[in-house]
């Protein structure tokens, strides 16, 4: 998708930006869940998260096609997350810039992408800038695990995006192509710059630090910006502005050591030892005793603020691949029947339908528990869409409905993502 | 030669132990006390300092004084200081306290420790007083230039198992260096070139080795207290050289490990597991009793002695610690060696400064002012010692009671090694019962008391990257299949720490070795007790292997 009317960017005149916006998380195999329901961060050992590697990866990469780049790192969090901006920098970048400020803790991903949006805008890059830039993230993070961040900086800003990327590349003429994962293949996309892209962690491995890199990290310096530097609207960030509260945190444990199901230093004895296991019926899960549900109850003064404004029901979109709905635009409808049940009230389900002759599928989406199924059809609707004006429009579209909808519920993942 | 492919540095220390940070911390004091400014670099493979540290620890703590002269004692993070220190002789189901206390193994004074966290808190010194370090980097070629060592080079990343770049592809970095030092510790696998290029052990005794295992536990209140301090002799070993070592720390932990000589005979006999069936001695058992395992690990220790120690300088380098072989037997205690000789290699590459010269001309010193030192006094009556033991326990003893009266020269003077790997007997050739034999129905662990070598890497937090060439390399493949495999039944399956190596045998019964070096704990065993033509270890990725905290 080519934004008419915009000229091309001459690279070989101007210099191409690279940001990379990452987090520090605990190492998943150390995570713990506080009292709070909050991440706990100060017990575990920290990572850069492993998406937001791959995506640094992309973003070297893509520095290999302009060797002049210039390679900025971004980041929002405490201080402690300054070793991770270092590493970055040992492994290519050249400039890292951190958001921390106490009034940003506990932010859910639309205040911390509006903030971080704040900080790109700070830092001069804006739709409108007249070099070209490119936001490069992770994904999704292994502690938050919602995948919003990457799109919701990019809706702030206003720029193109494409989420679930496995690589990308420059065509020379001011585009990114992205080659984007989706259910059954690839997509790949075109987009202009500036544009924000979320890299899935399946493309090129993260690398290794250089010697010099890292004695390059250990002589850089840092800039912390704080909500004000970047002119943030602070009464809508930290856990007050944000819209979404956590009501309540399960702990799962996993009740089963692991079983050795076969072991043997030969195919005969690992077959042997597989059979007698299977014979012997020790390590076959049993029937799980149901344990009662630990459910956090919010403390009484829990600061909790509706803003539903007198909005009900729940959306859903629908997400096609090769004609069809996908697995978990489908499954998706069985949690928000029961969330539609729960609320009460007679809330309903609205599923949103876009693409090329699907209004057949509608049907489907009743029959899994949609009460309403808007349809949106178009021939150029075809391929998933990447300029946030046309969801815009469908927004606005939505919201003038009479229903207004409470809650939008969508699946993050494509199907290949299994999860 | 100076690219941007290059750093350049004063001093380039190999190795972040005791012995590195050491020269490191000593070398800063002496160099500002000379009013001198120079770079001192210190790489280490570990993903930080300490995290490929392993000792006992009972460390003597004299050399921390003239290491760290305006430090505070009780700052440094000793474990607890010795209380108890006894010696034990096991049989298979009882104990015997041995009635006299074998002189050169007396801890009064001492204390235990995390090697570890001792280093980590070097590595903090020696920050504040200008080295940088940097941890997670693997130091894999010594650079020549005209026959002379010039530094060294870091090991290129991003490359598949063939050695094929990969997209992610990082060369290594090359360090010039005026000076540069090994303390890469037991078997260094540069110093070990870099002995063999300048054939620094000629006319000198093979060097030998030890192999140590050992595991950290947690135990409930009062099954040991910290500063109690235990070694054993005998079971389950019969004609190994070693014994195990049961270290009381605070906070109700324990290290326990069992340190064997490398120069057994017997092609099955396994360390490790040689260990597990140790802890089930009564004695051992009821110090575990109802506690859990936190951390294991192992490495193992040079023992050769004074007449194994290499020449310890060329032009521009320098050897400290144990990939020198400072090591006191047999007491094993190598930390404050490691210490003493970075101090004076440290002592040495300052008058280098001050000359402006680093051929050997000016680092011959090292040697004398090794000879001056401590390091002298503790190895040089214990010189026979070790090789005493290599003919088996009893002579050992025997050799060892002979030394105490000749004050160290023994009947024959100097005794010989033979390097471990040709003790090493082929499995016709050996006659007595083999190890997996004589403790058949000890060797299922419970995963309670004693465990699989799969559970222990598990608790030692080891990980490799995938894609580099695998850093255990056999040699000669062919050779390995008819050798090594055939006519000595594999040992590296069995004296692997860590399961690195297996045999696989497919339906046709054809051997055929497999290996798993994402489970390498860096121990170096396999680069020293392979028989024939042998297996080489080199450093992997830099921050790869085990991730210990308190070893
Ligand atoms: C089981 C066991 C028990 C022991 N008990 C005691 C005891 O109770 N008391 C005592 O005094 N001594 C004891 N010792 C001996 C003592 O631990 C050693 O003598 C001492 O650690 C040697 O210090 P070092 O600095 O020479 O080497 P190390 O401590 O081994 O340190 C070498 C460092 O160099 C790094 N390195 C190696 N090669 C490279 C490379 N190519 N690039 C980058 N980095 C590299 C390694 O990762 C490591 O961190 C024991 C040893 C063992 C194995
Ligand atoms: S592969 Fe070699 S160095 Fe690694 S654990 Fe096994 S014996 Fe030790």
């Amino acid at each position: 998708m080519v934004r008419e009317g915009k000229p091309d960017f001459n690279l070989t005149l101007m210099s191409l930006t690279i940001i990379n916006l990452i987090k520090q998380v605990p190492l998943p195999s150390e995570m713990r869940m506080g009292e709070d329901g909050l991440m706990d961060r100060t017990k575990a050992k920290s990572i850069i998260n492993i998406d937001c590697q791959f995506a640094l990866e992309a973003g070297l990469q893509l520095k290999k096609q302009y060797p002049d780049a210039r390679m900025i790192a971004c980041s929002m969090g405490p201080t402690s997350f300054e070793p991770s901006l270092r590493k970055a920098i040992s492994l290519g970048y050249d400039e890292v810039y951190l958001l921390s400020d106490r009034k940003l803790g506990g932010s859910d991903t639309y205040a911390t992408g509006m903030s971080i949006a704040c900080m790109l805008q700070h830092l001069g890059f804006t739709k409108d800038s007249k070099e070209p830039f490119i936001v490069i993230a992770g994904r999704q993070t292994s502690d938050g695990d919602t995948a919003h961040v990457p799109s919701q900086v990019a809706e702030y800003l206003g720029i193109p995006q494409a989420t679930f990327v496995e690589s990308i590349k420059a065509d020379g003429k001011g585009n990114i192509i992205a080659k984007r994962i989706i259910e059954g293949g690839y997509q790949m996309m075109k987009l202009p710059m500036p544009c924000a892209i979320s890299i899935a962690p399946t493309g090129i491995s993260p690398r290794k630090p250089s010697l010099i890199g890292a004695i390059k990290a250990r002589n850089s310096s840092l800039t912390v910006f704080s909500a004000d530097d970047v002119k943030v609207d602070t009464t809508k960030v930290g856990i007050n502005g944000s819209p979404t509260i956590v009501a309540n945190v399960v702990n799962m444990v996993s009740e089963r050591p692991p079983v050795m199901l076969s072991a043997g230093h030969s195919e005969t004895a690992l077959v042997d030892s597989l059979i007698a296991n299977i014979k012997g019926g020790g390590n076959v899960m049993g029937e799980k005793a149901s344990t009662a549900e630990k459910v956090t109850e919010a403390p009484a003064d829990f600061p909790v603020t509706d803003i539903r404004n007198g909005a009900k029901g729940i959306i859903t979109w629908a997400e096609l691949a090769n004609g069809k709905i996908t697995r978990p635009s489908l499954e998706l409808l069985t949690p928000a029947r029961k969330l539609a049940d729960e609320l009460g009230n007679d809330t309903k389900i609205m599923t949103v339908l876009i693409g090329k002759n699907v209004k057949s599928l509608a049907t489907q989406l009743f029959e899994h528990g949609s009460d309403e199924v808007i349809v949106v059809e178009d021939d150029r609707l075809e391929e998933y869409l990447v300029l946030p004006r046309l969801y815009r429009t469908f927004d606005r579209r939505l919201c003038q409905q009479k229903t207004k909808s409470s809650c939008p519920a969508y699946s993050s993942l494509p199907s290949s993502d299994l999860r | 030669m100076s690219t941007a492919d290059t750093v350049n540095t004063d001093v380039l220390i190999i190795g972040g132990g005791p012995s590195g940070l050491a020269t490191a911390i000593h070398l800063a004091d002496l160099l500002k006390s000379a009013g001198l400014e120079r770079r001192i670099l210190l790489i280490e493979k570990g993903a930080s300092v300490g995290s490929h540290i392993l000792s006992g620890a009972v460390i003597k703590t004299d050399v921390f004084k003239s290491l760290l002269p305006d430090v505070d004692f009780a700052e440094i993070p000793f474990n607890a200081k010795v209380t108890k220190d006894a010696m034990m002789m096991l049989s298979e189901n009882g104990k015997i306290h041995v009635p006299f206390h074998p002189p050169y193994m007396s801890n009064k004074g001492n204390y235990t420790a995390s090697l570890g966290q001792i280093c980590r808190y070097l590595a903090k010194k020696a920050e504040e007083k200008g080295v940088e370090i940097y941890p997670g980097f693997a130091v894999s070629e010594i650079l020549y230039d005209n026959g002379k060592v010039i530094g060294a080079k870091t090991i290129n990343t991003g490359v598949d198992h063939h050695g094929n770049q990969l997209e992610n592809f990082q060369a290594g970095n090359r360090i010039e260096a005026k000076l540069t030092i090994f303390a890469e510790g037991t078997r260094g696998s540069l110093a070990k070139k870099l002995i063999q290029k300048f054939d620094l052990a000629k006319g000198k005794n093979e060097q030998i080795y030890s192999l140590g295992v050992k595991e950290l536990w947690s135990v409930p209140e009062g099954n040991i207290a910290p500063g109690e301090v235990y070694h054993t002799m005998g079971y389950p070993l019969r004609d190994e050289f070693g014994g195990g070592f049961v270290y009381g720390l605070n906070d109700n932990k324990v290290a326990i490990g069992l340190v064997v000589g490398l120069d057994y005979e017997d092609p099955t006999f396994d360390t490790h597991n040689a260990f597990q069936v140790w802890k089930t001695h009564p004695f051992i058992a009821n110090i575990l009793k109802g506690g859990k395992l936190v951390e294991y690990g192992a490495k193992t220790l040079p023992e050769g002695g004074w007449y194994s120690l290499p020449k310890l300088y060329v032009d521009n380098a320098l050897i400290v610690g144990d990939s020198a072989g400072f090591l006191a037997m047999p007491a094993l205690k190598g930390i404050h060696l490691a210490i003493a000789s970075g101090m004076q290699a440290a002592k040495t590459a300052s008058i280098a400064f001050s000359k402006n010269d680093f051929t050997e001309n000016t680092l011959k010193q090292y040697d004398e002012f090794i000879k001056d030192s401590l390091i002298y006094k503790d190895m040089y009556p214990t010189r026979n010692v070790r090789q005493g033991f290599a003919k088996g326990m009893v002579a050992g003893v025997l050799n060892f009671g002979t030394d105490l009266v000749t004050g160290g020269a023994g009947f024959a003077g100097k005794l010989k090694t033979e390097a471990d790997k040709d003790t090493t007997k082929k499995l016709s050739e050996y006659k007595k019962t083999l190890f997996h034999e004589r403790y058949k129905n000890k060797l299922e662990p419970d995963k309670v008391l004693t465990f699989d070598k799969a559970t222990d890497v598990y608790f030692s937090g080891v990980n490799h990257d995938e894609q580099q060439v695998a850093h255990v390399k056999v040699n000669n493949p062919q050779s390995f299949k008819t050798v090594n495999i055939e006519e000595y039944g594999a040992p590296c399956q069995y004296f692997c720490s860590s399961e690195v190596y297996e045999i696989h045998t497919d339906k046709n019964g054809n051997k055929e070795l497999r290996i798993h070096a994402e489970n390498c704990m860096h121990c170096k065993t396999c680069d020293i007790k392979s028989p024939g033509d042998g297996i080489t270890w080199s450093v992997p990725n830099g921050g790869n292997g085990p991730d210990w905290q308190n070893m």
